[in-house]
């Protein structure tokens, strides 16, 4: 490696802007008590999507920029320029008085909130994307009765069976007292849980990534851009309340109480069986965070229909592979599609 | 105490700085159960090695190195307990609820506190235990790596042929990448990071409760305080939405009613 080139590519990173406006513009059309409603503006030239409301529910861990980080392979800028009038719920990280905020105040208040306020503003019941986390959250929602229906339910590495074998995180998991932890600790920090992830494959995320600076000496500007987007997005995770991060690791990671029915929200139980809206379960195979074998139970244990699609690559190539925009995008934005006409 | 403190300065200045550095590397969240680092010490190892047998030797003494400062540590660590055990000890006669033949009074406040006291020993010993555990096969996998790598490089070409240091790199991490997978995936691997994750939970929830106590003492606000307006707030925040919900189900019925009421009218039968 040579130190003059690598020095180069350094300065250039340094310089390049670290947190710029999403590709695409976005505008925040209402609030719920922990996040802001965005709603995503279609490129000029390409149709907006009026009446065909998505609402994409995001992990709570990691941020959204990864949906948009280049024009190129930005999810939200590919549904948009199909007709969806695409809206992120965009968490607000919690602060140190958020630290009880359980996974029910994210469902059946934020969630909920949310999917409620399209429902009313559209005249008809959003589509909802669930990514990783935010997939099951969006499962929860969907399966609790008495919360507003979504028209249809997609999932991205969605960890829905995490008693699969050769599942790392919910092995690590399985001796850890969660409640101690976060008593000690209070908030989770994102760079934190980054440490965690990154200790998973510590060479592919270290000496491989970075011995790929040197090329970045002669890039052009978009190249760097993009390199320090995914920079910052994987170590400037925002911070995870106490409590939600407890309740998830021991439900879904130690107890895999999704699966087995033995969830319950405030009381209300979580029911896969009893959700019958058409589902669209995507991921990846060689996802390492959610193996394909926890992703794709979902057909399994849901009560409706369910279109499952398997994709090379691993956890961020759903978002940001040539394939995912190949093939995985155009094949959800079809399958949206004929479920306008469902009931 | 002081005199104490003051000769341990004077005798062991260097190896302290040492031990401070190591532990306040581990302290960081960025890098908690050591992973990372011993990882950048083995790269930065390699950086000047052009050989072989120099690639070799350069990541067996970073790792002797590491296992030195290890060993350092856990001196100095357990030298730091004994003294705070003996300090708590001589102070022990002083309180109320202690003392030779003494015992202990069964109300009041003093027994809980000597209670945290005491855990509070238990506990370093065993999370410094458990991290001294987790990073002693932290090691000895770093180890059994360094001894494949010797052998691979052995196997490819002559110990003091010259070699491109990024091939040396791509070896290492060729050969250290699976076994390190492999040692993640082992069951005694997991339950050694979680050791390590539980003591270190039990110790910091004892340091944070006496450290509330003494502020509050002082009438000072302390974190527990904190946690209970974070609770009052939650309650007050939950039973809203609940209250919202109800309203949202109320309306839907009644959309309902009138829904049911009005179709008779809008489909009047033939």
């Amino acid at each position: 490696m040579s130190a003059t080139k690598l020095k180069q590519a350094l300065r250039r990173a340094a310089r390049a802007e670290r947190d710029p406006a999403t590709a695409t513009p976005c505008t925040a059309v209402a609030e719920t008590d922990n996040g802001v409603l965005q709603r995503y503006t279609a490129a000029a030239g390409q149709p907006s999507g009026h009446g065909r409301p998505l609402l994409i529910v995001y992990s709570l861990v990691n941020r959204p920029a990864i949906l948009d980080l280049s024009p190129e392979r930005s999810v939200v800028a590919r549904l948009s320029a199909a007709g969806l009038d695409v809206h992120l719920l965009a968490w607000h990280p919690p602060g140190q008085a958020r630290q009880p905020l359980g996974l029910a105040d994210y469902v059946l208040g934020d969630i909920e909130d949310a999917v409620h306020w399209l429902d009313k503003h559209y005249g008809t019941p959003p589509h909802v994307l669930g990514i990783c986390q935010g997939g099951v959250l969006a499962l929860c929602h969907a399966a609790i009765a008495g919360l507003t229906t979504p028209r249809s339910l997609t999932t991205l590495a969605a960890p829905v069976d995490t008693g699969t074998p050769g599942d790392r995180l919910a092995e690590l998991a399985r001796d850890i007292d969660f409640d101690a932890l976060v008593k000690a600790t209070g908030n989770i920090t994102g760079p934190g849980l980054a440490s965690v992830f990154a200790g998973l494959k510590p060479f592919a995320l270290g000496p491989r990534r970075y011995r790929g600076l040197e090329a970045l000496a002669e890039a052009d500007d978009e190249a760097i851009t993009t390199f320090m987007r995914m920079e910052r997005w994987m170590y400037d995770g925002p911070d995870l309340a106490a409590r939600a991060f407890a309740e998830f690791a021991r439900e879904i990671y130690q107890r895999n109480a999704l699966v087995h029915g033995e969830l319950a929200l405030d009381g209300h139980p979580v029911r896969l069986g009893d959700l019958r809206i058409p589902a669209f379960n995507a991921y990846a195979l060689d996802d390492h965070l959610v193996p394909p074998a926890a992703a794709s139970a979902l057909g399994e244990h849901l009560g409706g229909p369910c279109h499952t699609q398997a994709i090379r690559g691993g956890h961020l190539g759903l978002f940001i592979s040539g394939e995912a925009h190949r093939a995985l995008y155009p094949e959800l934005i079809n399958w949206l599609a004929t479920t306008e006409g469902a009931p | 105490m002081a005199g104490t403190q003051s000769s341990d300065q004077q005798n062991g200045d260097s190896t302290r700085g040492d031990w401070a550095e190591w532990l306040a590397g581990l302290r960081s969240s960025a890098d908690p159960l050591g992973v990372r680092g011993l990882l950048e010490r083995s790269a930065r190892a390699l950086d000047s090695a052009r050989t072989p047998a120099q690639a070799a030797a350069a990541l067996a003494e970073a790792l002797e190195a590491e296992r030195t400062r290890q060993r350092t540590g856990h001196e100095h660590l357990e030298a730091l307990l004994g003294e705070w055990a003996r300090t708590l000890r001589s102070l022990a006669p002083m309180l109320p609820d202690s003392g030779p033949g003494i015992a202990p009074p069964l109300l009041g406040p003093f027994p809980r506190r000597q209670a945290l006291l005491q855990a509070l020993i238990s506990q370093s010993d065993d999370y410094q235990h458990a991290l001294a555990n987790h990073l002693e096969c932290l090691t000895t996998l770093a180890e059994d790596c360094t001894t494949a790598y010797r052998d691979h490089l052995l196997e490819q070409t002559g110990d003091d042929t010259p070699i491109d240091p990024d091939v040396l790199m791509d070896a290492w991490m060729a050969v250290a990448e699976p076994r390190y997978e492999a040692w993640l995936a082992e069951p005694e691997t997991q339950t050694r990071i979680a050791a390590v994750i539980n003591a270190w939970s039990a110790l910091v929830a004892t340091l944070r409760e006496l450290a509330d106590d003494t502020l509050e003492a002082f009438g000072l606000p302390s974190a527990r305080g904190l946690d209970d307006l974070a609770a009052e707030l939650q309650r007050q925040r939950r039973r809203h939405r609940s209250e919202i919900a109800e309203l949202r189900s109320e309306i839907r019925a009644l959309k309902a009613q009138i829904s049911a009421q009005s179709a008779p009218r809008d489909n009047p039968p033939q």
